[in-house]
């Protein structure tokens, strides 16, 4: 309890409005001027919400064929879809809390689940050499 | 910027990102059911990659029309590019990889033409498969000897 309402006068000296001290990484989203703009903002974001429990939904049925997959290929395809899914979230992420932080990630994710496939690759074809 | 009754350039924007991001979501959810109910190794590569490669595609445009700031769309321009070349690359060597070590098809798939090509060019996985049986041939020879 002791840290949570240290914790909580932390959040609250943090700068939270002021401009000068504004975060580099966020874009600021200014309030929307117009019913249409207002529309297509609560509809972007009722999308992204939905998007973020089917991608966690998808991510938990190619963790089940990762776990079950009969073959070695189907481990190595379920861990490539799985990363894919994790890109996803996090550009989800992106466009909720409009932060740059976790774009960063997207091509690093990318690069590491192409190579983690090749790896996967060559570890099958050199498996039945020996 | 106003184009009629309210509908700003902005407003329009976010309508195409939620409707390029429903598509994207579409396409990764129809690929994760391809992953969990086709029948096949070879099937499955087939539905996670191109699913894949266009849900994340469809996604990375859709963050482009919402925050339209310089660092998300250089970002983006370079994961997409590298994303319609790498995925491709990936599952085509996993595809190889299980076709060398002689997975079997599904019984209903109606041919198989890299083994048809194997067969008539000589480009047999036996090589390797060869030199370890001469290996252990050697290798029996020796303990004989």
């Amino acid at each position: 309890m002791n840290m949570l309402t240290h914790l909580s006068t932390m959040l609250a000296a943090a700068p939270h409005g002021d401009e000068s001290h504004a975060d580099e990484s966020t874009i600021p989203i200014p309030p929307p001027t117009t019913d249409w703009e207002a529309a297509a903002q609560t509809a972007l974001f009722v999308v992204v919400d939905v998007g973020m429990i089917t991608l966690s939904l998808a991510f938990v049925m190619c963790l089940w064929r990762l776990l079950r997959g009969p073959t070695l290929a189907d481990r190595g395809l379920a861990s490539d879809t799985i990363a894919m899914q994790v890109v996803g979230l996090s550009i989800l992420l992106t466009i909720r809390i409009r932060t740059l932080m976790f774009f960063d990630a997207v091509l690093i994710i990318s690069i590491l689940g192409f190579a983690s496939t090749l790896a996967f690759a060559q570890f099958i074809a050199r498996r039945r050499a020996v | 910027m106003n184009i009629f009754d309210g509908l700003t350039i902005r407003a329009l924007f976010d309508f195409l990102s939620a409707g390029f991001l429903l598509a994207a979501l579409c396409f990764m959810f129809i690929g994760a059911m391809g992953v969990v109910r086709l029948p096949d190794a070879y099937n499955r590569i087939h539905a996670a990659s191109i699913c894949v490669t266009l849900g994340l595609t469809a996604m990375l445009i859709a963050a482009c029309f919402h925050l339209n700031a310089a660092p998300i769309l250089t970002k983006s321009a370079i994961t997409i590019v590298f994303i319609f070349v790498a995925t491709p690359i990936g599952s085509h060597m996993l595809a190889k990889a299980a076709h060398d070590t002689n997975l079997p098809q599904w019984e209903s798939t109606l041919s198989d033409e890299l083994a048809e090509d194997k067969k008539r060019y000589g480009w047999a996985d036996d090589e390797p498969a060869k030199s370890a049986t001469e290996t252990d041939a050697a290798s029996e020879g020796q303990y004989a000897a």
